[in-house]
């Protein structure tokens, strides 16, 4: 095992894992912290947890203010963040012992068909390149050079699915085992531990960043 | 050798000379600017950028909007729902009246000077070097907002950029930069006579006795307009300049509080409840709200009851526990009225009223304060037919009376 797989395979993505939770858990204690000075809350608002989580669950699942106000874009990111999701979820029950190639294939392929679409639709449309910078592009970039170093992985390099299992349950269980030697796997795993660093600093934190937006701006209710 | 000295001497002269006519150039340029949007009384001139920089650094500091601007300026996910939804977009189609966009011009700036990934990687993350166009670009851009909310009331990320356009607002009015109209108001109430439509004491009494007379001669009625009642339980305030152009409404008020057996006063040292800190100033907002308050302690009311206007309601509910002095119970006069009209203390004759009528949810008192429904109970309870129209509520387009409206007139005038 050269030096970049042993960073790439084993050093860095405890790196990664670190840098990404300990943001995340810094940005969300900071958020939690946000004292409620200036009232600007916005009527109407769900005012019961069970209303204000039927309304996020639409929201999440649906993206449905994207797609009352801009249906081309909500297509593509809608389709795009289910892919995301496919791709999780290929990946624990990977990691479980079910390989479903199929799920893998189909999530990596929207992975590069949806960033190309937004891309076009950012570049294309004056109103959409007006607000968006080339952080915009970079982000669907990375997303979508994850998509085809995957596919090309499959295709072409065809590495052991027992082999890749074997190296993820030893980074989980912390023994770690020699990462595959597939360049188009490194190279996947560099930009995914990329983006796990670059994740909680960037713009993509509006997953977290979402709700205190709501719960603690938007829905705070001075009425009374 | 003498030459050559001279000849130095000489040289250093003639740039002196030169550097003083630069800066008297520079000074004649800077004494020319002109703000085509809308008058602006006594602009800082001078180290415009920097100095919107550090106010904008020290917004960030305020304990009030350090962890709100963290939060809006670095979740937008750049969809533009909010460009559907802003009514000034969907009039004009011009880039400069794109919420995002326009929130944009403030996040560049914050990206630039206050995040690491700005100050390393510049525009690749959307930072950039604010320059003087960008003051005046952000001039124009934030005051054709209406801060209506409408688009956040759409944005799936809840980010409200009508409260970026007002922290915008805000960092330049520290540099004097805003209109005329609100400048001259506020200065009015502050320094001047005490009322944003400059009405004297006097008058303002002999308004109050007018409209007593003109509602006895229309409805036959003595109906009080009560003023200076210590211990009252509501001290009602309204716009000033309601006064001037909107009698009808204060006689209707007059009416409905004195039939609903309403314990009420106005108060004749302060009377004016407007209040456009709010739209560029949080320090103007909090000193022109503490007199409101300061009347209302003076005569020692339980409650104050704010008139029509939405944009007075909601510094005085949503500001008073921020800056006040006092705290009082606030509630806007149609609150009142409607719990009037329900509880059978008011009966109105809808008869009387035969048009079809509709209502036109204000910004402030519906999205801002929830205000939905008692307006719709009054007028439901004042006409025979009354119909909604559409969009209505939450997604009301903006009425542009005040923030909107005020710029407007001021930017038709110098363009």
């Amino acid at each position: 095992m050269n030096i970049i797989g042993f960073l790439i395979g084993l050093v860095i993505p405890y790196l990664a894992v670190t840098v990404f939770a300990v943001s995340i858990f810094l940005r969300i204690k900071r958020w939690l912290m946000m004292p409620h000075l200036l009232k600007w809350s916005l009527y109407p608002m769900p005012l019961h947890y069970t209303g204000q989580i039927g309304y996020m669950l639409k929201e999440i699942l649906s993206f449905k203010s994207v797609f009352r106000n801009n249906r081309s874009l909500w297509a593509g990111g809608w389709i795009f963040h289910i892919g995301m999701a496919l791709i999780a979820f290929w990946f624990v029950t990977f990691v479980l012992g079910f390989h479903t190639g199929i799920l893998l294939r189909i999530g990596l392929s929207i992975l590069i068909i949806m960033p190309a679409y937004i891309t076009l639709i950012r570049a294309l449309n004056t109103k959409m390149r007006a607000i968006s910078s080339p952080l915009e592009y970079f982000n669907l970039l990375i997303f979508m050079s994850i998509g085809i170093l995957g596919i090309l992985m499959i295709t072409y390099a065809k590495p052991d699915p027992t082999i890749i299992r074997q190296y993820f349950i030893g980074m989980i269980s912390l023994h770690p085992v020699r990462p595959p030697a597939s360049p188009f796997f490194l190279s996947m795993l560099g930009i995914t531990e990329f983006f796990m660093i670059y994740f909680p600093n960037s713009r993509t934190l509006h997953m977290v960043s979402k709700y205190f937006t709501f719960h603690k701006v938007s829905w705070e209710d001075h009425s009374a | 050798m003498q030459q050559t000295t001279e000849r130095k001497e000489k040289n250093i002269e003639n740039n002196k000379n030169n550097q003083r006519k630069e800066q008297v150039k520079n000074a004649t340029v800077v004494q020319k600017r002109q703000y085509p949007f809308f008058a602006i009384e006594n602009p800082v001139e001078e180290n415009r950028v920097s100095v919107f920089v550090k106010t904008l650094g020290a917004v960030l500091k305020d304990e009030k909007y350090k962890l709100l601007l963290d939060l809006y300026l670095n979740t937008c996910a750049s969809c533009n729902s909010c460009a559907d939804q802003c009514h000034l977009y969907q009039t004009t189609h011009e880039q400069k009246d794109l919420p995002a966009y326009r929130s944009n011009q403030l996040r560049s700036v914050y990206k630039r000077y206050y995040t690491t990934s700005g100050k390393l990687l510049g525009r690749l993350v959307g930072a950039r070097d604010l320059q003087e166009s960008d003051i005046d670009a952000m001039i124009e851009s934030f005051y054709r907002c209406t801060m209506c909310r409408r688009c956040a009331v759409e944005c799936p990320m809840g980010v409200d950029n009508a409260l970026l356009t007002r922290i915008g607002r805000c960092v330049l009015g520290e540099l004097n930069l805003a209109p005329k109209n609100f400048t001259i108001s506020t200065s009015q109430q502050l320094e001047g006579i005490g009322n944003t439509s400059a009405i004297p004491k006097g008058a303002f009494i002999d308004t109050l006795d007018f409209l007593q007379d003109e509602i006895k001669d229309m409805t036959g009625y003595n109906v009080e307009f009560p003023r200076d009642k210590a211990g009252a339980e509501y001290l009602f305030i309204a716009p000033v300049s309601d006064y001037i152009v909107e009698a009808d409404t204060l006689m209707g008020t007059a009416m409905a509080l004195q039939f609903a057996g309403a314990d009420w006063t106005i108060g004749t040292e302060y009377y004016d409840a407007i209040n456009y800190g709010l739209f560029y100033s949080d320090k103007i907002t909090s000193d022109i709200l503490n007199k409101l308050l300061a009347e209302a302690q003076r005569l020692k009311v339980k409650k104050i009851l704010i008139g029509e206007c939405g944009h007075a309601t909601k510094v005085v509910k949503l500001f008073m526990d921020l800056f006040g002095k006092h705290k009082f119970e606030v509630q806007n006069v149609m609150e009142y009225t409607a719990k009037a009209v329900e509880q059978g203390r008011l009966k109105i004759n809808p008869t009387v009223n035969k048009d079809i009528v509709t209502y036109h949810d204000p910004c402030n008192l519906g999205r801002g304060l929830g205000v939905f429904e008692a307006p719709r109970t009054i007028v439901r309870a004042a006409a025979k037919h009354f119909v909604e129209m559409f969009p209505n509520r939450e997604r009301t387009t903006a009425a542009a009376a005040g923030e909107a409206g005020l710029r407007c007139r001021t930017c038709m005038s110098s363009e």
